[in-house]
This record gives C-alpha cells, sequence and structure tokens, in this order.
C-alpha cells in the first residue's frame, strides 16, 4: 500500500513536470517587421510567416525569413525592396542561427519574464554576420512567447542604396521580432 | 501668348506631379483583382518544392496562384489568419489570409481552393495576400 502512495507521489512529479516548458518550442506564424525612419520618409513592413525553433535544454534558437513574405504599404516601395535592395530571386531567405548566451538566468519552468542575450549568425542578402541581440523571454503555463528589437546596418550585408534614394533610406533598420511558440510534436 | 505657353507648362507640370505621386503612393494590389497565373493541387506545388527549391522558386515566387487542397487547420495568430492545407509528409501549404472574409468558418477536411501570390518555402510553401476562391 505503501508502495502505490509513493508510485502516485511520483507520477504527480512527473506529470506536473510536464506541464512546464521543456524541450523543443516552435513556430511557423512568427511575426517580424522593420522600419526605417528618415526626415524625408517611414518606411515599414511586415511579416507575420516567420518560422522559429527555440531549445530550452541546449538555448538553441534558430529564425527563418521569407523576404518575398515582407508586406508593404506601397506596392512600388516592395517591388524596391525585393528587385533592387534585397535582390530576393537570388537570395529568398534570410535565417538567424543562436544560441540564449545567458540560458542558466532563464527558468522555463517557472512562470516570468526573462531577459536574455542571444548571439550568433545573421544572414541577410547572402550575407552572414556574428550578431548579438537582446530578448525577452515570457514563461506563461508551458507557453513561451519571445520578443526583440534591435537594429541591423545596411552597409554591413552589402545593400547598395541608390543616391537618388538614399535620404529616404535609414543607415540602421529597426527590427522587431514577437514569437509565440508552441510545443514541437513529433 | 508667352503667358499661354506658361500656363501649359504649369499645367503639364501639375498634372505630371500629380501622376508621379499617385503611382508612387500605389497600394499593393488586392489579390481578388489580379490575374490568376496558374492553378495547381496542394500537393503538386509542395511536392516541387520539396524535389527543386530552386526551380520552384523561380517558377511560382511572386505568381498569383490558385492552390486547390484539403484544410489541414485554421490557425489566428492576432487578427491574422492562416489556412494549412494538406500537402507533404513533413510540410504543407500555408496561406495567410488578406483579412478573415469566410476563413473563420472553415473546418479541416474541407476542400478549398486559396488564391494568393507564392513567397518560396520555409517548412511550408508560404503564399501571402490569400483570398478564398469561388
Amino acid at each position: 500500500m505503501k508502495k502505490n502512495w509513493l508510485f502516485l507521489a511520483l507520477f504527480t512529479v512527473l506529470a506536473t513536470a510536464n506541464v512546464f516548458a521543456q524541450g523543443k518550442f516552435f513556430t511557423k506564424n512568427g511575426h517580424i517587421d522593420f522600419f526605417s525612419a528618415t526626415p524625408m520618409e517611414n518606411i515599414s513592413a511586415n511579416n507575420d510567416k516567420v518560422v522559429s525553433i527555440l531549445d530550452t535544454e541546449t538555448g538553441k534558437l534558430d529564425f527563418q525569413v521569407l523576404i518575398k513574405a515582407f508586406e508593404f504599404e506601397k506596392a512600388l516601395m516592395q517591388e524596391h525592396f525585393n528587385e533592387n535592395y534585397m535582390e530576393s530571386d537570388k537570395f529568398p531567405k534570410s535565417t538567424f542561427k543562436g544560441q540564449i548566451v545567458n540560458l542558466s538566468d532563464v527558468n522555463f519552468s517557472k512562470n516570468g519574464t526573462y531577459q536574455v542575450k542571444v548571439s550568433g549568425d545573421l544572414t541577410i542578402h547572402g550575407v552572414t554576420k556574428a550578431v548579438q541581440a537582446p530578448g525577452t523571454i515570457t514563461v506563461k503555463d508551458g507557453t513561451i512567447t519571445a520578443t526583440s528589437k534591435f537594429t541591423v546596418a545596411v552597409a554591413d550585408y552589402n545593400i547598395e542604396i541608390p543616391k537618388l534614394v538614399k535620404d529616404n533610406i535609414a543607415k540602421n533598420i529597426d527590427i522587431n521580432l514577437s514569437m509565440n511558440y508552441q510545443p514541437y510534436k513529433q | 501668348m508667352k503667358q499661354k505657353i506658361l500656363a501649359a507648362i504649369l499645367l503639364v507640370a501639375v498634372i505630371g506631379a500629380y501622376v508621379g505621386y499617385t503611382m508612387y503612393n500605389k497600394p499593393v494590389a488586392a489579390t481578388a483583382d489580379k490575374k490568376t497565373d496558374l492553378q495547381i493541387e496542394a500537393p503538386t506545388l509542395f511536392a516541387e518544392f520539396e524535389q527543386n527549391e530552386e526551380a520552384a522558386n523561380a517558377k511560382y515566387n511572386d505568381k498569383t496562384i490558385e492552390v486547390k487542397g484539403i484544410l489541414k487547420a485554421v490557425e489566428q495568430e492576432g487578427d491574422k489568419i492562416t489556412l494549412q492545407l494538406q500537402a507533404g509528409e513533413m510540410g504543407g501549404i500555408s496561406c495567410e489570409m488578406q483579412d478573415k472574409s469566410g476563413a473563420d468558418a472553415l473546418k479541416p477536411g474541407d476542400t478549398v481552393t486559396v488564391k494568393g501570390v507564392c513567397t518560396g518555402m520555409l517548412m511550408d510553401v508560404v503564399l501571402v495576400r490569400c483570398v478564398l476562391s469561388k
């Protein structure tokens, strides 16, 4: 009889542990937007088709974005972005492969908001650079959301902006990321 | 006479500026108003991307295509609705709807035809600015 209680206690502990966020998490509908602010004009675009995988055990973090899935308000801006600047026929995707640097600061089995540092390789326009960015991870009842704000210098990624429109496009672009992760089922 | 010429030049300049301004601010065309470039079944489209992504990118990206398939799931994230169509083992066709019209009434298992702009493949083949075809 005593043994049964022990089993029950063990089972309860294990069952509870499963509620917490452990293992691999992913989303196919992550959000990214960017914003270019100049005195001439503001340009922004949204993409709600970001694929991201987060491994809570290793802290590995992956993002993939289709350049053509960025949506602009103005048709001409979208055309220039794809054809002239990002050359999305040649470079259809942007990726980030990296790691949460301070993984030990995040307790994925406890509800809370955690500040993280992420470092890794960012590939845009076929150019890969090592980058670091801050982020916020929120754990709530077994689900994980993550946000990040960082800037990207256009010149770092061999993106040429013609002289004519050089005052219309910021040298540093503000990027916003927002992910709602789901447990990854295999 | 000089004044008339000046007035004419001014008029042309104003019209030119107006046309330029309108073209510059032209919004991205609504998918419903665009001509369909081609029609395809969801599993065929996915298989083409899986077999040769580069060739499929060249063939389908930026094209307005109508994809027919069986609905796997209706996903809502914020104010965006995405229809997932069954296609392959690992992935499917992910169709981001332009608005909610009709999409939230659909159920998994329904056969649907979705018209949208193909943007390439990540885990799924991704179509954006989608509308339901009649």
